[in-house]
């Protein structure tokens, strides 16, 4: 019952995500795709599948991440902060349950809406619904463009890294509603330290040359480094098992919260 | 409804309860195998603990006013001769005391005492039966 | 000893500088109708809190059921049912609630809950949000008495409620809740009421229990007296309060009024009254006394 909850909390987000893929994919497929213009027009190379990928992916993923931003402001921290904590809090459930399940129920939509992105995409650029304007000419892109394989491959990738992306912004605007209880203030807490990490990281490398440890890339780009090689690569699988492995840290810590504090 | 509780008065409710069936008994209102409502009946009807009306008709069996019938139902006692007198008097001296008492503090007299007494009688009807 | 459905002992809590609890000891009995009493801030919520696991004390021990809140609280919580404040999740509907809530409790009954809201005249198909404060008060109770809870704890339950609802109330309640061995533990500012249902009676004031004792026996013994005449007495074993008004002296006493009514007269005194006090007068006068006496348990 406390995902069904969960659900009624998230329906119109996952409504409002649908009605983005539909208005982004109607009006691509009907004026035909300017993904990203450049220099040259000519057939394209592998860069292409990269470049098309990234722009995509961060249009897509821009409004995914403000909904996910905002999915995350639902839940027993908002309900408390409401005035339900007293009854929410007397029914006979772990308090550790409320956090988890939410966690987890917004997660699995997240993914949901991606897979519904990645489908639509894979779709069509298997169908050749999709053209593309700029491309830079290489050897391998008869074999590459034929090679619907390596489009879902690397499709599928861009949608995973954009589902840590996106469950990173949730995680962290859920953990701190859980903990300040109110919604607004879950939200400031995300953007502060997505924001914090950020500039933790440009300062390090803008600053300290002789000293660059290796923080993980949380946003999402996967092939930002590598943009002349789709195949996924080493430092892309790490960082992406990194960007995962962080992700139960904020539920647990929301899960803490919720069993020291007292009721409402 | 035979029975009515006030229960901002400061009596005790089971009493309240007991005293009105004895009243009810003394009047006529209540004859012998008549059968009273259920414990939880009657609480739901006056709103009351249910409890409260247990102890009322336990008071009231142990005293012979009622008796239980095993399988349900309170039922109205013949009023028992079987009372001994002496326990009869016994029981109604604190109240003559009373009665004299406050009498003797508002200043009646004696007469006017017993005419009181008198009119209490012949409202109930005397005796019953 | 009798099998005790809540037992608290010595509970202290404190907010910030303010003690909410100072050694408070309160204990209720299986299948009792307890009336929890006080001022608004006398401890009565906050002494609920603690019995549903929603707040620590600072010393003392509790247990409801059998069972300590804090450590065993779904055990405690899914055999109570708890009403502490009218907030439930505002966009959900009546019927919503039903269903959200169905799922948390193995004893619950559809039936009783569309029985309740019947009697209680519950919309259940508007928003949580957009039904009046008294409304809001009957789904609350809706939804813990449907639950087939062993103890039901309220915290002022016919606060908001018009006469008529809360006299349906008082009846489901004695109907389904008294005498089944089920407990309920009320606590509210509406004495009448609660002299009407409870078998016993807790006043709580300061943080401590003022009195607890079971209804029939605090009618039995307090009482008012009233008596003019010379050199009264102002103190006394009995007496718990005194005061004059022209030439007439009234006595609260807490046991014998009828033993203590012959002393005065006695010593020559007229004795104008003597005679029970209903639990509103015995309630001010515990409350509003100065120096009061500690713990007082008649039974």
């Amino acid at each position: 019952m406390i995902a069904w909850k969960c659900w009624r909390d998230h329906r119109w987000f996952m409504i409002a995500g649908l009605a983005w893929l539909l208005l982004f994919w109607g009006t691509t497929l009907a004026h035909g795709p300017v993904v990203e213009s450049g220099p040259q027009f000519t057939e394209g190379g592998p860069d292409v599948l990269a470049a098309l990928i990234r722009a995509f992916s961060t249009t897509q993923v821009v409004v995914f991440a403000l909904l996910a931003w905002g999915m995350g402001t639902r839940g027993i921290g908002r309900d408390i902060g409401n005035g339900a904590g007293m009854f929410m809090l007397t029914r006979p459930v772990r308090r550790g349950s409320w956090v988890w399940i939410e966690w987890s129920v917004g997660v699995a939509l997240l993914a949901a809406l991606l897979i519904c992105s990645g489908l639509c995409y894979w779709v069509a650029v298997r169908f050749h619904l999709l053209r593309v304007t700029w491309l830079w000419v290489g050897p391998d892109y008869q074999r590459l463009w034929r090679d619907a394989a390596v489009s879902s491959g690397t499709t599928a990738v861009a949608s995973i890294s954009a589902l840590l992306f996106l469950a990173l912004i949730f995680s962290l605007t859920h953990c701190g509603t859980v903990i300040f209880r109110h919604s607004t203030r879950g939200l400031l807490f995300c953007l502060a330290v997505l924001l914090g990490y950020m500039f933790l990281v440009w300062e390090i490398y803008l600053h300290h040359d002789s000293w660059s440890p290796y923080l993980p890339d949380l946003l999402f780009q996967p092939f930002i480094d590598f943009p002349r090689n789709v195949h996924v690569v080493p430092h892309t699988i790490s960082s992406m098992i990194e960007r995962t492995a962080i992700l139960p840290l904020f539920p647990l810590v929301a899960q803490l919260f919720l069993q020291r504090g007292e009721g409402s | 409804m035979l029975f009515h509780v006030h229960s901002a008065s400061g009596v005790p409710i089971y009493l309240q309860i007991e005293n009105q069936v004895r009243h009810a008994v003394a009047a006529g209102a209540l004859r012998q195998d008549d059968v009273l409502p259920s414990v939880r009946k009657l609480a739901v009807e006056l709103r009351v603990n249910p409890n409260t009306v247990a102890r009322a008709f336990q008071n009231l069996e142990r005293d012979g006013v009622i008796r239980t019938v095993p399988g349900g139902g309170c039922y109205v006692n013949r009023q028992s001769p079987g009372l001994l007198r002496s326990e009869k008097m016994r029981r109604l001296r604190p109240l003559a005391t009373q009665l004299a008492v406050e009498a003797l503090q508002l200043r009646l007299s004696r007469e006017e005492t017993l005419r009181l007494l008198e009119q209490s009688f012949n409202e109930l009807g005397d005796g019953h039966e | 000893m009798s099998d005790l459905i809540i037992e608290a002992r010595s509970l202290v809590k404190h907010y910030g500088k303010v003690a909410a609890l100072d050694g408070l000891t309160l204990s209720v009995p299986r299948g009792a109708v307890y009336g929890f009493l006080g001022r608004n801030g006398a401890g009565k919520t906050t002494t609920i809190r603690i019995l549903a696991g929603l707040a620590r004390p600072a010393a003392g021990s509790v247990s409801v059921l059998g069972l300590d809140p804090q450590r065993d609280r779904l055990a405690v919580l899914s055999r109570t049912g708890f009403v502490i404040e009218r907030a439930l999740l505002s966009s959900m509907t009546g019927n919503d609630l039903i269903r959200f809530n169905r799922a948390f409790f193995r004893a619950w009954s559809d039936a009783v809950a569309k029985k309740y809201a019947e009697v209680l005249e519950v919309p259940l198909r508007r928003t949580f949000r957009k039904l009046s404060h008294g409304n809001k008060t009957k789904l609350c109770l809706l939804l813990a008495l449907a639950q087939g809870a062993e103890l039901l704890v309220l915290d002022e339950p016919t606060t908001g409620l018009d006469p008529l609802i809360t006299d349906q109330l008082l009846r489901l309640l004695i109907e389904d809740f008294s005498g089944d061995g089920r407990t309920l533990l009320l606590s509210s500012h509406h004495l009448s009421e609660v002299e009407k249902i409870a078998d016993w009676i807790g006043i709580v004031d300061r943080g401590r229990i003022l009195l607890q004792a079971q209804l029939d026996d605090v009618r039995s013994n307090y009482g008012r007296v009233r008596a003019s005449g010379e050199r009264l007495p102002l103190q006394g074993g009995a007496i718990i309060a005194v005061s004059e008004s022209q030439g007439v002296n009234e006595y609260v006493v807490r046991s014998g009024r009828e033993d203590f009514a012959a002393q005065l007269r006695s010593q020559g005194a007229a004795v104008l009254e003597a005679g029970p006090m209903n639990l509103s007068e015995i309630f001010l006068a515990l409350v509003g006394k100065e120096n009061h006496d500690r713990v007082e348990m008649l039974a």
